[in-house]
């Protein structure tokens, strides 16, 4: 960072200075004191940086478990490039996401509420009108010129709901292959959700159902057929599995991402907050071919039983598979957030940025569940990253606290010298914030996908993280009943312990009951 | 000059036919599927979001309709008149009824991977020989070109329900863009 003590041309000549004059170097010495004593506060207490405020960089990858890394205990090292990156920054050991798909997950963690109050509970839904201008952005945009990108068209809609508050907002297609949407035209521009329901979701739907339209949808849809046809022959020999792909946004590069993510950041100008969302490693599992067959060691992760709400319903074989397929790409995409990192590294940014690389939500290969769309709670669905490295960091931090994606906003709010924002309803988070022990506190993690987003929600799950268990209420007409885990003895949760209920966990019980009636369903009578 | 290239041009009424049995097959389309999304829609919508998205749909069935009604226009205006400009009314009705059929078809057949071009082809040439044959057909019997065209008059009565909807829903979509 240039503070602009040295000058280098010297006021009295008008030419280039070779040397540090006596007068500038005491200037100079003057000053070491007090940024020590300010950089000492600012590790020590937490406090806000002073002008001019380092740069916001969030990274958010799609469909992301901690539950794969080997920081967090994974069999396979699947991210070493992540792992360098984790010995500069806070590491957190137990971060959760506020729900298992993109629209609650990422709602949550731009707004720092919990779902039941933003209520963007169903796929490509956005948060209730009263939260459209509670988000990160308008957080931020006093002290921050903003910046947002998402490769996932679901979370798009909750990035165009934010608007207002984005200085520069990224068409959601630019780096796909040859991806074109229509809601986000500058045409529709004022009418991009409802516009975005209309064409993407039912007049030309992505090869999934009947299209609205009767004549043109099935020439649309030969079209795009044809188009990713020829990207798969083009790409055949680099992507041997096929091309990964985004929902409604066709094919894309891993390659081209990163480069795109890089493009992204040698754009911004301090100090910016930018929100940077790729689609890898969200499914399909689709790396380049020299990092498939990546991990072949005969890994077996232990058998569970189907869940009685499973809609997979994939055997325990096609698990590992897939299991496998999923460690694949993320080595594969490992190595381009290598890149970035390279380049961040390169350009200065870890010395005038906060870096914070996170996902909306996990992903799971177990219970007959591949994937998140699933209203299973389990920890490796819910349990995400979450590394925050803070301008000029050189040592790593753990922090074994539990935190939640709710706790994002506050906290960077706070880092950037901005006032707590009043609407939030997370935390500032242990280690770079004032608070260094949030042991105590409850995360919880909710679905609602069949609900009714308006009044008492009908079918639902949650779960509640706190001490060592991790319990979880489901609420469908199949399904429903507590189940209880000690994540401490039994990381797998393969142990049912409600039952048996050990005696503290009765306050759990007694918590999660209590905030089912008052935020999910007033009616609820429970059985168990 | 003028006057003979617009002679090309089927006539009017005959148009108009036409028009209502491209409405009826892409409006009935739209309005099917809407209802097939409805119970989603109604989990996260309320009702002004609800008739939004009706409007924009509605819109561009209109929009859809008057495309594939030009289309067929072109056609008669570019084929010989005894192919295709000539019984326009009952020829336009017939290859729009063959083709909703085909599409729907190719709506449940196409899925996540683009179909072979002999397959393609298979259902291109099928339809012309079918609608080739349906042509030939009603021009020979002329029970079945009146029973054509009787069905396509019935249909073409929806336009005057349709097209005010469309009006409106026109003017909702015009409001929430500006």
């Amino acid at each position: 960072m240039r503070y602009g003590l040295i000058h280098p041309i010297s006021k009295r000549t008008g030419k280039p200075r070779e040397q540090i004059s006596r007068r500038d170097f005491l200037k100079t010495f003057s000053v070491i004191p007090v940024a020590a004593i300010g950089r000492f506060l600012q590790n020590s207490t937490g406090t806000p940086f002073q002008l001019p405020p380092p740069n916001v960089i969030v990274l958010v990858f799609d469909a992301w478990s901690a539950n794969h890394l080997r920081m967090h205990g994974y069999q396979r090292d699947t991210m070493p490039n992540l792992e360098k990156f984790a010995d500069r920054a806070t590491v957190y050991h137990r971060h959760y996401s506020s729900a298992p798909f993109t629209t609650p997950g990422t709602a949550s963690l731009i707004s720092g509420l919990h779902p039941w109050t933003h209520r963007a509970l169903l796929l490509g839904g956005i948060m209730r009108a009263k939260h459209s201008d509670h988000n990160l952005f308008s957080a931020l945009s006093s002290t921050h010129s903003t910046l947002a990108y998402t490769q996932n068209i679901n979370a798009d809609q909750l990035i165009f709901q934010a608007e207002k508050a984005i200085g520069r907002h990224i068409p959601t297609e630019s780096l796909n292959l040859k991806g074109s949407v229509l809601y986000n035209k500058s045409f529709f521009r004022k009418d991009s959700h409802i516009a975005f329901e209309s064409f993407e979701d039912y007049i030309f739907q992505d090869g999934i159902g009947d299209d609205g339209s009767l004549f043109f949808g099935p020439l649309v849809r030969l079209g795009n057929l044809r188009e990713d046809l020829l990207e798969q022959i083009q790409y055949s020999r680099e992507y041997p599995r096929g091309l990964p792909r985004a929902e409604m946004l066709g094919y894309y590069r891993i390659e081209q991402v990163a480069d795109g993510v890089i493009d992204i950041l040698k754009s911004i100008q301090t100090p910016t907050a930018a929100y940077v969302y790729v689609y890898p490693p969200h499914g399909p599992y689709n790396p380049p071919g020299e990092f498939v067959g990546n991990f072949n060691d005969g890994f077996k992760s232990p058998e569970k039983p189907i869940h009685p709400l499973s809609v997979g319903h994939e055997s325990y074989r096609d698990l590992l598979k897939k299991r496998k397929k999923y460690d694949e790409l993320l080595s594969g995409w490992d190595a381009e957030v290598g890149r970035i990192f390279t380049f961040m590294k390169e350009a200065g940014l870890f010395e005038n940025s906060i870096v914070v690389v996170t996902s909306d939500h996990g992903e799971m290969f177990e219970r007959g569940e591949v994937g998140h769309f699933t209203p299973l709670l389990y920890d490796p669905v819910v349990h995400i990253p979450l590394l925050i490295s803070m301008p000029g960091q050189t040592e790593r931090r753990d922090v074994r606290s539990l935190t939640s994606s709710i706790d994002l906003v506050p906290t960077l709010a706070h880092l950037t010298g901005n006032s707590r924002p009043d609407w939030v309803e997370g935390r500032i988070l242990p280690g770079i914030g004032s608070n260094d022990n949030l042991d105590e506190s409850s995360v919880y993690t909710m679905d609602a996908q069949k609900s009714a987003v308006f009044g008492d929600l009908s079918q639902f799950s949650i779960s509640l993280r706190k001490y060592n268990y991790h319990l979880i209420y489901y609420h469908y007409p199949q399904y429903t009943g507590f189940e209880l885990y000690d994540l401490n003895e039994d990381p797998e949760e393969m142990q049912d312990l409600f039952p048996i209920m050990p005696t503290d966990a009765r306050e759990l019980l007694d918590e999660l009951k209590q905030q089912i009636l008052k935020k999910l369903n007033s009616k609820v009578t429970f059985r168990n | 000059m003028m006057k003979k290239l617009f002679g090309r041009f089927p006539a009017r009424n005959e148009i108009s036919m036409v028009f209502g049995v491209v409405v009826f097959a892409v409006y009935a389309w739209s309005i099917k599927m809407y209802f097939y999304e409805f119970p989603a829609f109604i989990l996260m919508y309320g009702v002004w979001e609800l008739f939004s998205i009706f409007a924009y749909m509605m819109t561009f069935a209109l929009v859809e309709s008057v495309l594939v009604t030009s289309l067929l226009v072109l056609l008669g205006f570019l084929l010989p008149a005894g192919w295709y400009r000539e019984g326009f009314s009952y020829k336009g009705s017939l290859t729009i009824a063959l083709a909703a059929g085909f599409s729907i078809y190719l709506q449940k057949t196409l899925t996540m991977d683009f179909p072979s071009y002999r397959y393609l082809l298979t259902v291109v040439v099928t339809y012309l020989l079918v609608l080739t044959s349906m042509i030939y057909a009603a021009s020979r019997f002329e029970h079945l070109r009146k029973l054509i065209l009787f069905l396509a008059d019935r249909i073409s009565i929806i336009l005057y329900l349709y097209l005010p909807i469309n009006f409106i829903s026109l003017l909702v979509v015009i409001f929430r863009i500006l």
